[in-house]
């Protein structure tokens, strides 16, 4: 089966992200190390397990910057086959419902029996890519998966929600994003990022997926700070007042009752 | 009256040897040349002549234990000794028992002297046997392995001895030779051809390597990993997955293994029942390398057998801190550490088959130049009252204080830190740090095979302190130390680098430093695996402490080279311990002192003291010697 | 604008309570551009049925039906679309629930819309759309322009407030769909095993240490888990001495986690456990010694015996909860 494993670069999560004054929306990105979003990965492993086991291609599809092809490059390095790549501007700065549909565009040349994505891009905390491309693709979809077991002609999922466990069931072809705890993605060690770099990674234009730049659908038009993190407080004394501040502190400030 | 058929016997029985000798010995000659070129340069002949002296013929190492040191230094003494008169019974079967070496002839003084010397050795070199096999059979020393092989040699030497005199005896007595006196000379003459054919097949091969091991070995010691060239795009193999990536040196080290043990004995993962036992490894990896002799001598043809997971399993290399007690041990200065690190090597490097725990590690390295991963920012939040000098702003500063991880993002070490450079500011040091431009310094990811990652660490650290024209290093942590002194040079960084307690001996004999918290009581001292051991610095330490006012110490019976290792080495610190813990075991020794304070140097130590400490319940007190001032 | 549309979640037949914020921001909305408020509901129970009939909703579309009796993204983002369609939305509001966040993209993408996920905030007067939701971990506010025709928002729980209640009849209008293509199905629901840590992202984490001196005192640390629907961790000191499974470890040499909010008690909050936990959105501790690293560290720290404030402290959140 082959299987289409939808990848993003992102900064790194401890990365100090300031607002660049020259270009309202995006972020300053010297000093920056970026990453294969943290998700994908889980993706990827994934990908590459069910291909070891049921053969097919396991192909990595991004929308990026030029910097991109190194994220690229290390999920080439956990194993996938080879990569299609947009990096034209006017996808790399869409939004994401755009984004969607060009990965979708590409996607569909592979004609993938699934399609895998991470269940969050931790740069803009958007996860509807999975879900998007699913309708795109015309689809199913599941999301956030915990287990994901191939049964022929379908998927079956363990997928958690708040307070339970589903188990859902999905016809294949399905995008199914991948959570934290699928499985362990493989450390890409040395032999495999040589033998990465001679996989190919082939870039697409907007116009040989048949598309056009179109008008935004929403864009950022500023990034602020949020308000400054309180600082922490601490309370001594008797219990019963401190439980009291701390509660109110509970319900107020960390919202969690 | 010499007999014509002990010369037919011993005259056939000499070829035959010589043939058989001879064969074993070429083919491992020839095993040698097909194992790959040893990456050390055979260079500094002085030192290795001083270590042939002392270790070879002094049997310097040997005598870390005394009496199993005194029991072979005197059966090897007694051997040489012995050579001389070996070849006059040989002499005596051809030419007559009036046969006797030039020089040697009964009657002159030297004669005589000899002849009482070796009587003198064949009795000691029999008391020593008997007392070896006293020590393996009813003593039963944990750490000697009682194979037949063992057994065979021990007899044979005490066979050589007891022939030698019985026929002495009989010739003194007699004048001429009875049937016991022919029988005892044969038994001599053919069992030193015996032992000789069996040679360079066994164990005993390290009465003809360990010369040559013990000349050759690396001087760059386990402190100084050695450099892959990664850069060669040819190259598809890392480390040494098979027997086909050993060196010759390799090689060599294994086949003189005497499988005494005393590196077991050493070991603190031995001694804490982890299955890692460095015999067993180097043994293990022997066996391997006699099994692919074959294939290796016939043009490493077919597919080798690969060593890790079955040969040497991955729960054994893990649990190694490079501590380098092994390597203090062995009597032939086989390289343990690095055999281990090159399995690491093609482990990481290879197969990606290492303790998941260090996943995180490696990618927290390569993200953020640190192995917890955090933000460069928390190398500096904490010490913004301190305000310190940026080196790249204070470049004429005297000395770059390298900090390194733990002592930078480690609550701990922190606190280190602070009494470290309240001490440097007021004896007027001049100082810089690196701030958020500090990167680990590789140590960790070399250490744990990553070795990719901890050369590009490296690489990079030598370029930032090329540009800030970095020429002296201070640090506080012996890790950091070891690998800016020994290793960075291969990298092209070469500087003074010196760790802060040697720094702050230096004040104080200057007096530019007065010790002033002082300690009442007890103290003893642990010393850092990687300050100590492998880089031979002991001295700072009690000379600092003797200047603590009120401070007596107490040391402990492992201190100095004979140091146990706290266990967070090699890369430990990052790997789940389980069974009993290494810094438990350290931490019942340095109480058992009576001290109620331990004086570290290291933050690891540090760290992993407490823990052992607060685990076990115990009183007493860890402290940095930067604290103690 | 021409008219809002919010999907309501209900769960046993009532109202979710983010759904009621999700309401409530579609009336704040709804009077400040002066358009009409519609809502669209499944499987409503009479309770929920009544709720929505005060909350001054123009239309109200009801979905039932054997399709959609358990939620399917192709089934329910149709019947959204469809109700959008008779309502002549153009903005459409659902919670950033699991289900509005599994919804939202597609219907987004099926209506070619702009969207805008976990909101925090909306910009009721600006045109055009304008909200602010958070990015790079919370990091940064962006700023957000929804510029085409169409607009899906999903809202962040526990930020914006419930409806109000309003007088006015409401429209109520079933609906029905034939022949919805659904493939991917719910086929059994398992309630979440309580306690165990999951490496799949906990909410709320309540974690022990040394402190808690034994395998009883995680009694303590158990309960209070329980009443928060907490996963219980553990720091290395308290795996080591054997009083919890080494599963719950959380640390350098543990698990890695970032829950919403971490409670540790009686943990020390030294580097080691901190790399395993530091990312946590909100940390307390409870911690007798007020000079404990995590002290520092913390958003709020309880200088205490654990074993004192701890029950005490559960007392009180499940009262707060009940009410």
């Amino acid at each position: 089966m082959n299987i289409a494993v939808i990848l993003k670069q992102v900064p790194d999560t401890e990365a100090v992200v300031k607002p660049d004054p020259a270009k309202p929306g995006a972020i300053l990105e010297t000093d920056i190390k970026f990453i294969l979003n943290t998700y994908d990965e889980y993706a990827v492993e994934e990908a590459v397990r069910i291909v070891e086991k049921t053969g097919g291609e396991a192909v990595g599809v991004c929308i990026g910057p030029e910097r991109a092809e190194a994220a690229i490059r290390s999920a080439l390095a956990m194993g996938l086959s080879r990569a299609l790549w947009v990096s034209e501007p006017d996808a790399v700065s869409a939004d994401v419902i755009t984004q969607a549909k060009v990965l979708a565009a590409a996607i569909k040349t592979l004609s993938p029996g699934l399609v895998l994505c991470g269940r969050e891009m931790i740069d803009t905390q958007e996860d509807a890519i999975a879900s998007a491309a699913a309708q795109f693709l015309d689809m199913p979809q599941v999301l956030n998966a915990a287990k994901i077991t191939i049964d022929g002609e379908k998927a079956v999922v363990l997928r958690e929600v708040e307070s339970a466990s589903l188990e859902i069931e999905a016809k294949l072809p399905a995008v199914i994003s991948c959570g934290k705890g699928l499985n362990e993605p493989r450390y890409p060690n040395l032999m495999s990022i040589k033998k990465a770099k001679n996989k190919e990674i082939k870039k697409l234009t907007l116009a040989e997926l048949g598309l056009q730049a179109g008008p935004a659908k929403a864009r950022i038009a500023a990034l602020e700070a949020p308000a400054p993190r309180a600082k922490g407080v601490r309370v001594e004394g008797e219990v019963a007042s401190m439980v009291a501040q701390g509660v109110d502190w509970l319900m107020k400030v960390a919202k969690v009752v | 009256m010499q007999n014509p058929l002990d010369a037919v016997i011993v005259g056939l029985a000499i070829p035959v040897s010589l043939a058989v000798f001879g064969r074993a010995a070429w083919r491992k000659l020839r095993l040698m040349k097909a194992l790959a070129p040893s990456p050390d340069p055979i260079a500094e002949h002085p030192q290795r002549i001083r270590e042939l002296i002392t270790i070879f013929l002094g049997q310097r190492k040997l005598f870390q234990e005394f009496t199993p040191g005194l029991m072979h230094a005197v059966i090897f003494w007694g051997f040489c000794t012995l050579l001389l008169r070996a070849l006059t019974l040989f002499g005596m079967v051809f030419f007559g028992f009036d046969f006797h070496l030039p020089g040697l002839a009964p009657g002159t003084l030297l004669g005589e002297c000899y002849g009482f010397v070796k009587s003198a050795a064949n009795a000691a070199v029999c008391v020593m046997v008997l007392l070896a096999l006293w020590r393996r059979y009813v003593q039963r020393v944990p750490r000697l392995k009682n194979t037949g092989e063992a057994l065979f040699v021990l007899l044979m030497i005490l066979n050589l001895m007891l022939s030698d005199m019985v026929f002495e005896a009989c010739l003194r007595s007699e004048g001429s030779l009875s049937l016991l006196g022919h029988a005892a000379l044969l038994d001599h003459c053919l069992g030193i051809l015996v032992f000789l054919a069996y040679l360079p097949s066994g164990k005993h091969m390290h009465v003809l390597s360990s010369v040559f091991n013990v000349y050759l070995r690396p001087l760059r010691r386990s402190g100084r990993l050695l450099k892959l060239d990664l850069a060669d795009e040819k190259i598809e193999v890392f480390g040494t997955p098979h027997v086909d990536e050993l060196s010759w040196k390799d090689g060599l080290d294994l086949y003189t293994c005497t499988e005494c043990g005393r590196c077991n004995e050493a070991c603190p993962a031995q001694a804490t029942g982890k299955k890692l036992a460095p015999r067993e490894i180097i043994t293990a990896q022997k066996l391997c390398l006699t099994r692919e002799s074959g294939r290796l001598l016939d043009g490493k043809a077919g597919k080798p057998e690969e060593i890790m997971p079955e040969q040497v399993t991955p729960e054994e290399i893990w649990a190694c801190t490079t501590c380098q007690a092994c390597e203090q041990a062995c009597p032939v200065n086989i390289a343990h550490v690095q055999r281990i690190n090159s399995l690491r090597r093609s482990e990481t490097l290879m197969a990606s088959r290492f303790p998941s725990e260090l996943k995180r590690v490696f990618k927290g390295l390569e993200t953020n130049a640190n192995p917890w991963g955090l933000a460069a920012s928390g190398r500096t939040d904490w010490a913004k009252d301190l305000e310190l000098p940026l080196f790249k702003d204070k470049k004429d500063a005297e000395y770059l204080l390298y900090l390194g991880c733990a002592a930078s993002f480690d609550d701990r070490a922190r606190k280190v830190s602070r009494s470290l450079i309240a001490l440097l500011k007021k004896a007027g040091v001049s100082f810089a740090v690196l701030g958020e431009q500090e990167r680990c310094c590789g140590e960790t990811a070399r250490r744990l095979g990553e070795e990719a990652l901890g050369q590009s660490l490296a690489e990079e650290n030598v370029k930032l302190f090329g540009e800030l024209g970095v020429k002296k290093i201070l640090t506080s942590c012996p890790h950091c130390f070891n690998t800016l002194k020994n290793e960075y040079p291969d990298f092209g960084g070469n500087y003074e680098v010196i760790h802060h307690t040697q720094l702050l001996q230096e004040l104080v004999a200057q007096g530019r430093l007065k010790p002033a918290v002082g300690v009442a009581g007890k103290l003893t001292i642990h010393d850092s695996c990687y300050l100590g051991r492998v880089n031979g610095v002991y001295a700072p330490a009690r000379d600092l402490l003797s200047a603590v006012p009120g401070a007596q110490l107490s040391e402990s019976p492992r201190s100095h080279d004979k140091g146990f290792c706290c266990g967070a080495g090699g890369g430990r610190f990052w790997l789940e311990e389980h069974g009993s813990r290494i810094n438990h075991e350290r931490v019942k020794q340095l109480c058992d002192t009576g001290a109620g304070v331990v004086a570290t140097s290291c933050p690891y130590c540090l760290t992993m003291l407490e823990n052992g400490a607060k685990d076990l319940g115990r009183e007493v007190q860890i402290k940095d010697l930067a604290e103690l001032l | 604008m021409a008219g809002i549309l919010v999907w309501v979640e209900t769960f046993n037949g009532e109202l979710r309570k983010a759904s009621r914020e999700a309401l409530g921001a579609g009336q704040k909305f709804a009077d400040h551009q002066k358009v009409s408020l519609d809502a669209v509901v499944f499987n409503a129970g009479p309770a929920a049925l009544a709720e929505l009939g005060s909350m001054g909703l123009r239309k109200l579309f009801t979905v039932s039906g054997e399709s959609f009796a358990k939620y399917s993204s192709e089934g329910y983002c149709a019947a959204v679309a469809e109700a959008g369609l008779k309502s002549g939305a153009d903005v459409y509001l659902a919670c950033a629930s699991s289900l509005g966040r599994d919804l939202t993209g597609r219907l987004a993408a099926k209506l070619d819309a702009a969207l805008a996920t976990d909101v925090t905030e909306i910009l009721w007067d600006k045109t055009p759309l304008s909200v602010r939701r958070p990015v790079y971990s919370g990091k940064l506010l962006a700023q957000t322009e929804l510029l085409a025709s169409c607009k899906v928002l999903s809202l962040r729980p526990n930020v914006f407030a419930p409806a109000q209640t309003r007088t006015g009849a409401v429209e109520t209008v079933a609906l029905t769909l034939a022949d919805v293509k659904i493939r991917a199905q719910v086929q059994k629901a398992v309630a979440a095993a309580q306690g165990v840590l999951d490496v799949t992202e906990a909410e709320i984490i309540v974690s022990g240490g040394r402190g808690v001196g034994g395998p009883d005192g995680f009694k303590v640390i158990e309960g209070l888990a329980h009443t928060l629907n907490a996963a219980v961790g553990a720091s290395r000191a308290a795996v080591d001495a054997g009083w919890i499974p080494y599963a719950h470890q959380v640390g350098q040499t543990g698990k890695v986690v970032s829950p919403v909010l971490y409670i540790a008690c009686g943990i020390s909050g030294a580097i080691q456990h901190f790399a395993g936990m530091g990312s946590s959105k909100f940390i307390v501790a409870v911690n007798i010694d007020k000079e404990a690293p995590i002290m520092a560290k913390a958003d709020f720290a309880i200088v205490g015996d654990l074993f004192k404030v701890v029950p005490v402290l559960q007392q009180e959140l499940a009262k707060a909860r009940a009410k």
